[in-house]
């Protein structure tokens, strides 16, 4: 695919007509400026006339081929948001996206059931898009669907369960990612006569729900009145039954709440609301692109506040310093901001400004979830209400922004908050526990460790068995060795970590060895360890949030910090983290179980077995993603490593950012006392 | 004198060990919290030390205004060192009761007569103050409070120059407003100007604490104090010099790990306008030859190739047990390399090597002789028997293993890196296990006033510097093995071309052999040829910088 700005030019020329779809944040007027036609229909996919044409534009039954339907949004956010809502809008021979903000262009490549591909252009000039000509008319919701999907490595896009079923007119509630849930009119969404119904509705209260108008929240704008579905029905769950899901739950979520203007006193809502439900209209935060990939440690300038625009209350502005970014709330934040405010040294919120309390925190969410240094004024009580309590503890944490390693362990315990709690995955979790529906387990992951010195296994075991917040197995395979029995009954004593392990002759190759421990682990996910660097306790969860948001086959982390114990010495590297890059440390690597089956499993080779497996998923075609480097600490010692380039490779001014005298491990790492080098594990190496 | 009833003399046994001392980095005095003027006890001894050449008739007013100091009188002495007048001094009748006068005869100067009061000083602490200087009543104060903090503080005062054609003050009016706290009131309506140089230098520098290895560049001694411990340390006022001898103590100060504390509280009125610019200028140009001969820092005022008194590093290498071939390799590199103002130590049991009949080629010195033969021709070697404690007072110490020697740019690289990064000791890994050793001087005095432990040092030093490992190879140093020696390579030069460092994205051994072949090729621009700047042109901001050596004004 290749394109050129009078490629988008020739292809708008082709057509006779023109269905122009749009998001929910672009207007009429922006699609019509990227996309002049003379022959124009212009469709929302939100609004009183959402869902369908008022008048199908190609009902008069003439020659079709000539006709094109063409989605216009802002950037892969709202691409992978309109995913499920552009299901059934229309279909043509010759279809478009264009995305008017965004960094690239989106792509496609067809898929077996479509109809022969004709003609594929993509570009992305003067904006970017992709436009595909079929031999057959096809449905712009699998065209929309199949761009949205490859907009992250990941190659099924699935949200999972519970399937859902959103009101077509609060788009801030539409899961993003997910062309399987439903959204539609009130009607559509609580349809129970159709045989795939959503097993969870969720709706928006309506505006003056009696259930709590004494909450305390101004009076909504008359702009913002919405007739929700949920109409005359106070935020809460019911249920009703259901001949194919058994129960069909219903959520109404209590509505958006606005400020009239940003001189009224804050108000102090939270009574009255019922549990977990406000928690919920902050709506799902696509991590697939709000997230910390492109994490800049090297920060300019001051902090800088996050002010209201006056005269335009749902405007919030930054000045970077570099040029100004202006966000709207009731978008929220968009792919191109990111970069924008990469080089912010930190962002100040004051908690003003934003289309309402729910805008405003849906903003801050995902300023969170990108790793924006984040500081704050202390949370309002509105605030506290929709925002996850852990978040607003690491907001309202004193951080040190000056110190480039602080400022991004401050950005780290933000976005994990952020991510843990906000995210699509989470909100959809909070939803089938508030609804009551079933949800699938979270993943188990199976640590693979393998170890060659027994009496570095105590150490080893403890690194392991610290991490939490994740379902975790150990799987021991002791290499030339057999395991002593007693540090295995320690740890079940001490964990709840379940421990199999399996011995090899010495000969064993090692890779052979590890493929023999990969069949005996339980769990989806596998996760090599090394048996001599020390892990912070939310190194585990970390990375699963980092396989979450990047969609990669292989996630880990770059050997960003490291104890050279022969100097004493701690020092960080240059390593790029937050990137997409084909090489992480060997004893940080997440991946599926099937990935590593696909692959043919570990090649059988004495050494280097960890590069060999990244050279493999990659060669296939997978990707392999590097998290934050602060909750590895690798431990260079005199002997026992398969690679040696000499000390003077990592003292290298090329390589080395920083360095400090000592053992002086990252807050992150939190190593317990006995774990640090000179006591206990050191001297039995 | 014999007019005058006997001084008191300061209490002998005040003088006691400070506690443990704080670990201030670089410049960073902002770390301490001195208390409030007024609002503690002072115990600590002093001698204001006064240098007084024609002084006649401004030293009243210093003395008056010394006699209504907030510092307890039985805490400090003050000592006129008479340089010279004519007629000579004789001390004014309002003074502290603790005031000699001394008159110089060995030489003449203010430095001179500065060392000869220091030399008879017993306070604790040493106070220059000059004698047409008159400082407000809790100057002393105000200085002492650093020294009740800290070992090693040189605490920089602040003047406001007057006009004093209209007449001087007279010895009442100085005291009663200096008891009242209201000198300005003696000098309404004249002209005054602050020094503005030095003022605009300490702005400039967020207090001296942003360029923390030139902090020096503004001691000014007019009224500075110092722990005499640390000025005895530091050799003293160099009597050989008549101008410039502040800033080139200052340098020496800095060595033993001064920090510099310029306190605006401390405030002193100088009585006399500023000389002007074209003076200046002169006192500048008589100065440079004298203060670059013993100020290696000044990187700028250097020529390349040439040597002087003060080397900016001086080399260690130990000969004892080594190849000669390696110990050659070691020096001839350093000698040759981008800073000529350089000194090697060679380390050996030299006196072992007697007239005493003996089979040459047989001879178990064999190697040690060869050495001497080979450097005794160079002026820039010295042969020693030990390792010295320190390198003072050359800024940098290269402590080389026999057999590597640096590239030809990695010293002056390296420390110019340090100072400008504020770095104490920059270790290089070498391949066969062996490091290489680059110490600012100033670092390591600074730790060892801090700890007597020598096994914690290097941590001290950290702390108030910083320390840092490098990859030998990447930095250019090569082995004896695989270089070949200069004359073997007929190069007519060892001085290889400049390299930055190598920034190879590869690993293991080939890629640094690959290195090490990259040094090599002969620098015509090393050689002796044109005289040049050592270093890069100076800074912009230089201009100003330099004024640092100008002596003060209306002397």
């Amino acid at each position: 695919m290749s394109g050129s700005p009078d490629q988008l030019a020739r292809l708008l020329d082709e057509l006779d007509r023109l269905l122009l779809v749009r998001g929910p944040f672009v207007s009429s007027q922006a699609a019509a400026r990227a996309l002049p036609h003379p022959n124009l229909t212009d469709l929302a996919l939100v609004g009183p006339a959402a869902g369908r044409p008022a008048v199908d534009p190609f009902a008069d039954g003439g020659e079709r081929t000539r006709d094109g339907v063409v989605l216009v949004v802002q950037d892969r956010v709202e691409l992978r948001r309109v995913a499920a809502a552009c299901r059934g809008v229309a279909s043509a021979t010759r279809l478009g996206c264009v995305l008017l903000d965004a960094e690239a262009p989106p792509l496609t490549a067809g898929r077996p059931h479509w109809p022969p591909v004709e003609e594929l252009v993509a570009g992305a000039s003067p904006v970017c898009f992709a436009f595909v000509r079929l031999a057959a008319p096809l449905d712009l919701g699998e065209l929309v669907a199949d761009l949205a999907r490859r907009s992250t490595p990941r190659h099924l896009m699935s949200e999972g369960r519970p399937v859902l079923g959103v009101d077509r007119r609060a788009p801030h509630l539409w899961p993003p990612g997910d062309a399987l849930s439903l959204v539609g009119s009130p009607q559509q969404v609580r349809d129970v006569a159709g045989d795939f119904p959503p097993e969870v509705t969720v709706t928006d209260a309506p505006a003056g729900a009696p259930a709590d108008a004494s909450a305390g929240y101004p009076p909504e704008r008359s702009t913002d009145a919405v007739t929700g579905p949920g109409a005359g029905r106070p935020p809460g769950r019911s249920t009703t039954d259901h001949r194919v899901v058994g129960k069909l739950h219903e959520l109404v979520i209590p509505a958006q709440r606005t400020w009239r203007s940003h001189d009224e006193p804050v108000p102090e809502p939270g009574r009255g609301l019922a549990g977990e439900l406000p928690g919920l209209a902050v709506g799902p935060v696509d991590s697939a692109v709000l997230n910390p990939r492109g994490f800049l440690r090297r920060a300019e300038g001051p902090v800088r506040p996050l002010t209201p625009v006056p005269g335009s209350p749902h405007l919030c502005r930054v000045d970077t310093g570099a040029g100004e970014v202006v966000l709207d709330t009731r978008r929220g934040l968009g792919e191109r901001d990111i970069p924008r405010l990469r080089a912010l040294r930190g962002l100040h919120v004051d908690w003003r400004g934003g289309d309402g309390p729910t805008a405003l925190c849906r903003l801050v969410v995902a300023l969170a979830m990108t790793g924006v240094p984040l500081t704050g004024d202390p949370v309002p009580a509105w605030g506290r209400a929709l925002l996850h309590p852990s978040l607003v503890e690491v907001l309202e944490h004193p951080a040190s922004l000056d110190d480039q390693v602080l400022r991004e362990v401050h950005s780290i315990r933000l976005r994990r908050a952020a991510l843990t709690h906000h995210d699509q995955t989470a909100w959809r979790l909070r939803i089938a526990e508030s609804a009551g529906a079933g949800a699938p387990p979270p993943p188990r992951v199976s640590v693979l460790l393998a170890t060659r010195r027994p009496a570095r296994l105590p150490f080893a075991l403890r690194q392991v068995a610290r991490q939490r917040g994740v379902d975790l197995e150990v799987v021991v395979a002791t290499h030339g060795h057999d395991i002593d029995r007693r540090v295995v009954d320690e740890l079940r004593d001490t964990s709840s970590v379940e421990v199999t392990s399996l011995g090899g002759p010495e000969d064993e190759p090692f890779g052979t060895l590890l493929n023999r421990a990969a069949e005996r682990a339980g769990g989806d996910l596998l996760l090599k360890m090394d048996d001599d660097d020390w892990y912070g306790p939310d190194f585990a969860a970390d990375l699963l949030l980092a396989r979450r948001y990047s969609g990669a086959d292989i996630t880990g982390t770059a050997p960003e910090f490291l104890y050279v114990e022969s100097l004493d010495l701690t020092l960080r590297r240059r390593d790029a983290t937050e990137v997409f890059r084909p090489v992480v440390a060997g004893g940080t690597m997440l991946l599926a179980r099937d990935t590593l089956g696909a692959v043919g499993g570990f090649r059988p080779m004495r050494r280097y077995v960890d590069a060999g497996l990244l050279q493999a998923v990659t060669a296939a075609g997978g990707s392999v993603y590097r998290s934050h480097g602060h909750g590895y600490l690798l431990r260079r010692g005199l002997t026992g490593h398969t690679w040696d380039p000499g000390l003077g490779y990592f003292v290298s001014r090329s390589r080395t950012a920083e360095q400090w005298r000592g053992f002086r491990p990252g807050p992150l790492l939190e190593v317990a006392e006995q774990d640090r080098p000179g006591l206990g594990t050191q001297v039995e190496v | 004198m014999g007019a005058h009833p006997a001084p008191d003399r300061l209490p002998p046994s005040l003088s006691r060990p400070y506690p443990e001392q704080p670990r201030i980095r670089g410049n960073e005095w902002r770390s301490l919290r001195p208390p409030m003027i007024g609002a503690w006890t002072p115990t600590r001894t002093v001698s204001v030390v006064i240098p007084a050449h024609q002084a006649a008739a401004t030293l009243p007013c210093t003395l008056a205004a010394l006699a209504e100091q907030t510092y307890p009188a039985g805490l400090t002495e003050v000592i006129v060192v008479d340089d010279g007048s004519d007629p000579e001094l004789t001390l004014p009748e309002v003074r502290p009761s603790s005031t000699r006068l001394l008159r110089t005869s060995a030489s003449w100067g203010r430095a001179h007569a500065c060392r000869v009061g220091a030399e008879q000083a017993e306070g604790e602490v040493v106070h220059w103050l000059d004698a047409d200087m008159l400082p407000h009543a809790d100057e002393l104060e105000a200085q002492m409070r650093w020294h009740h903090l800290v070992s090693y503080a040189v605490v920089l005062g602040t003047k406001t120059f007057v006009d004093v054609e209209p007449g001087l003050p007279g010895t009442e009016a100085v005291t009663r407003a200096v008891r009242e706290g209201d000198v300005a009131a003696l000098f309404a309506g004249r002209w005054t100007a602050p020094h503005q140089w030095v003022d605009e230098h300490i702005e400039r520098t967020d207090g001296l604490t942003r360029n923390p290895t030139a902090s020096y560049l503004v001691h000014v001694g007019a009224s500075a104090s110092v722990r005499r411990d640390l000025y005895l340390d530091s050799g003293g006022m160099d009597d050989t010099l008549k101008l410039g001898e502040d800033i080139e103590l200052g340098y020496r100060l800095a060595q033993q790990g001064a920090v510099f504390v310029p306190d605006a509280d401390a405030r002193s009125w100088h009585l006399g306008r500023t000389t002007l610019m074209d003076a200046q200028e002169l006192v500048n140009e008589y100065n440079r030859p004298f203060v670059t001969d013993r100020v290696p820092d000044l990187r700028h005022w250097r020529t390349r190739g040439r040597s002087y008194t003060v080397p900016w590093v001086e080399v260690v290498v130990d000969a004892t047990g080594q190849r000669f071939e390696d110990v050659r390799h070691s020096v001839t590199g350093c000698l040759t390399g981008a800073v000529s103002d350089v000194r090697v130590l060679v380390v050996g049991p030299w006196s072992r090597l007697t007239d005493a009949r003996r089979s040459p080629l047989a001879d178990p010195d064999r190697d040690l002789r060869l050495v001497h033969a080979e450097l005794a021709g160079d002026p820039r070697t010295r042969f020693v028997e030990e390792v010295p404690a320190s390198s003072f007072p050359a800024t940098y110490r290269l402590l080389l293993p026999a057999g590597w020697s640096p590239g030809p740019d990695t010293v002056r690289r390296l420390a110019r890196e340090m100072t400008r990064k504020d770095r104490g000791l920059v270790s290089l890994l070498l391949p066969d296990g062996q490091v290489s050793r680059l110490e600012r001087t100033s670092a390591f005095a600074r730790a060892a006033r801090i700890t007597t432990d020598s096994a914690r040092l290097e941590d001290v030093v950290d702390a108030v510097s910083r320390t840092w490992w490098y990859d030998g190879i990447e930095e250019g140093c090569t082995h004896v093995a695989s270089a070949p020696h200069p004359v073997e390579a007929a190069t007519g030069s060892a001085t290889g071309q400049v390299k930055a460092p190598q920034r190879t994205r590869g690993r293991g051994a080939s890629q640094r052999q690959d290195v090490v072949q990259a040094a090599g090729p002969e620098d015509p621009a090393a050689g002796p040829g044109p005289r040049r700047p050592n270093d890069e042109p100076p800074p912009p901001a230089w201009d100003r910088l330099r004024r640092a050596l100008v002596r003060r004004p209306g002397r």
